[in-house]
């Protein structure tokens, strides 16, 4: 069965409303071929089956379907080193910050929505590259969706996913050949560990970090837990620990004590050091 | 790394899918039938491979949908298209299929340039079938199939 | 801008074609290495890119990249490979040779779009 103009609607306002993405009349095929394995899997015989069901607010397992099908649009939006100026960054100002002292400790990094993993990837290649040899990173990867997080585990890529933004030089360092897919080398895959999370809820226990990837997420929460989030993310990251966020996002009305650094067309923001803490009244002995 | 494996119609179907996504989208849904095949074909396009492993990657189809195929390459109505310019779409097809397939394959292998023949059954003397799949797209079934020649 | 497309298929060349025209290049085009040397020794200017398949009758591609590397005037071309030639060896080999970047077919318009911003041959954030 096509899928009818009313299908099509829903899924669009969907998209448009929870995930700030625009799916102009004509991107019916990329809703169909998205949402097939999807209404195969559920048991739907149609993928306009699917969305009526999904449509169904009453019906305590739509809220499911909503998300399934939220995730299934959103997915290809990853391509490796997005937007470049993080990763630029990172090695450019990030790193020779927190190597003016030795560290003696890894380098810790959050990457707190890393979809199918590009990110977190990404972000080990650049630390491989970037890093003095003795310097020890570990990366955290997490994704509210647990097929998401399987994927960064198998750091497997296909042909198509590999051709988005991955420099020859990188492939041919850091990717083995196994099939007609692409695999993540071991000592880069190593340094990523990948566990589900969701960012809306109150955070497992974490050891602390220097940096949080928090890119094009924000816009997917109400501003109330936007805040929360933030506030979240600020108690897991060192004194001095740097967040970074999608181009389009700031913390500039949402949470006030991280401090807006620009680097080149973008800016990065930055936790309250030590020193810039507020201290308490001490009095004297 | 060393690959003993040959691939299998689950590995076609995956190269098929990817090379279909990027080339004949279009607004047109694939179907993958995973090992099957369809004997309407009237062309076929092959790559031989020789090298480490020796065969043949070979697309067939019918005339109406290798026009299909052509119209959306060359971006023009399938009734305008000429013969040359179905072999030149056909044999790409092939060759990008063929190309994909040889990554799994024994190396080192070299890949021929793409033979278009207009006939039912494109004779392969001397080989066996390693796995095919068939995939359907705007209603016209393509079978994609690797061979091996039995003396590998 | 200005480009060449060096494929023997005529589908590919066009699909590459209308690719870069959209993105403002002027293209031209061969149908295999000898082809394009003579192209791009009658051309008014030196192409900042140039895409090139692998496999093709006469001269194919790494014999064109290890030409063009040979030839001085011709050293600010950024080659990209354009090719369905994807094993790990292959594509060392091409790099070795003088090529900057690989793209393999299949590829997207966005994938293709995504090598080109990573060349600076595109701003980045362009839409495809």
């Amino acid at each position: 069965m096509e899928l009818t103009f009313q299908h099509f609607n829903y899924v669009a306002e969907l998209m448009a409303k929870e995930a700030a993405i625009v799916l102009a009349a004509g991107k019916e095929y990329l809703v169909e071929s998205r949402l097939k394995p999807l209404a195969t899997k559920g048991g739907y015989e149609t993928v306009g089956e699917f969305i009526t069901a999904a449509g169904r607010v009453r019906d305590n397992g739509s809220h499911q379907l909503r998300k399934q099908i939220i995730e299934a649009l959103t997915i290809n939006e990853t391509s490796w080193f997005r937007d470049r100026e993080p990763f630029a960054a990172l090695t450019n100002v990030i790193i020779p910050t927190l190597l003016q002292n030795e560290l003696h400790r890894p380098i810790r990094i959050w990457s707190a929505a890393s979809s199918s993993g590009q990110e977190p990837y990404s972000i080990a290649m650049q630390l491989d590259k970037a890093l003095p040899p003795e310097q020890e990173y570990e990366i955290l990867a997490s994704d509210i969706s647990v097929e998401m997080v399987e994927r960064t585990r198998r750091a497997t890529y296909n042909q198509l996913e590999i051709n988005r933004g991955l420099p020859v030089g990188d492939l041919v360092e850091y990717f083995e050949r196994i099939g007609s897919d692409w695999h993540v080398v071991d000592r880069i895959k190593r340094r990523v560990t990948a566990e589900q999370i969701n960012l809306a809820h109150p955070l497992p226990l974490m050891q602390p970090f220097d940096v949080v990837f928090l890119r094009n997420v924000l816009i997917y929460f109400a501003p109330e837990t936007k805040r929360q989030v933030l506030a979240r993310i600020m108690k897991v990251l060192r004194p001095g620990g740097w967040l970074q966020l999608g181009a389009a996002e700031t913390t500039v009305g949402i949470e006030s004590n991280f401090e807006r650094v620009p680097v080149g067309r973008t800016a990065i923001y930055r936790a309250p050091s030590i020193d810039l803490l507020p201290v308490k009244e001490v009095k004297a002995c | 790394m060393t690959v003993d494996v040959l691939p299998t119609a689950v590995d076609l179907d995956g190269i098929a899918e990817q090379v279909w996504v990027a080339f004949l989208d279009g607004g047109n849904e694939l179907v993958i039938h995973s090992g099957q095949s369809d004997d309407s074909s009237e062309l076929s396009a092959s790559v031989g491979i020789v090298g480490t492993y020796d065969g043949h990657v070979v697309v067939s189809c019918t005339e109406a949908a290798s026009r299909d195929v052509a119209s959306a390459l060359f971006a023009m109505p399938a009734d305008e298209v000429t013969e040359d310019e179905v072999g030149d779409a056909l044999g790409e097809l092939a060759n990008v299929l063929g190309g994909n397939v040889k990554s799994m394959l024994p190396a080192p292998s070299t890949m021929s340039l793409p033979i278009v023949a207009k006939t039912q059954h494109q004779h392969f003397p001397g080989t066996t079938e390693v796995c095919r799949t068939m995939v359907t797209w705007r209603g016209n079934p393509f079978n994609v199939a690797l061979l091996v020649s039995r003396n590998n | 801008m200005l480009g060449i497309v060096i494929d023997d298929s005529r589908a590919m060349r066009r699909i590459l074609r209308k690719f870069l025209e959209e993105l403002g290049f002027d293209v031209l085009e061969a149908g295999h290495g000898r082809e394009a040397l003579e192209v791009l020794d009658g051309a008014d200017a030196v192409p900042e890119l140039a895409l090139i398949d692998w496999n093709m009758p006469e001269m194919n591609g790494l014999e064109f990249v290890v030409e063009v590397r040979k030839r001085p005037e011709w050293r600010n071309i950024t080659l990209v490979m354009v090719t369905t030639e994807s094993e790990h060896s292959q594509i060392v080999k091409a790099l070795a040779s003088g090529a900057h970047e690989y793209v393999i077919k299949p590829f997207t318009k966005d994938g293709m779009l995504d090598k080109l911003a990573l060349l600076g041959l595109v701003p980045v954030g362009v839409l495809s």
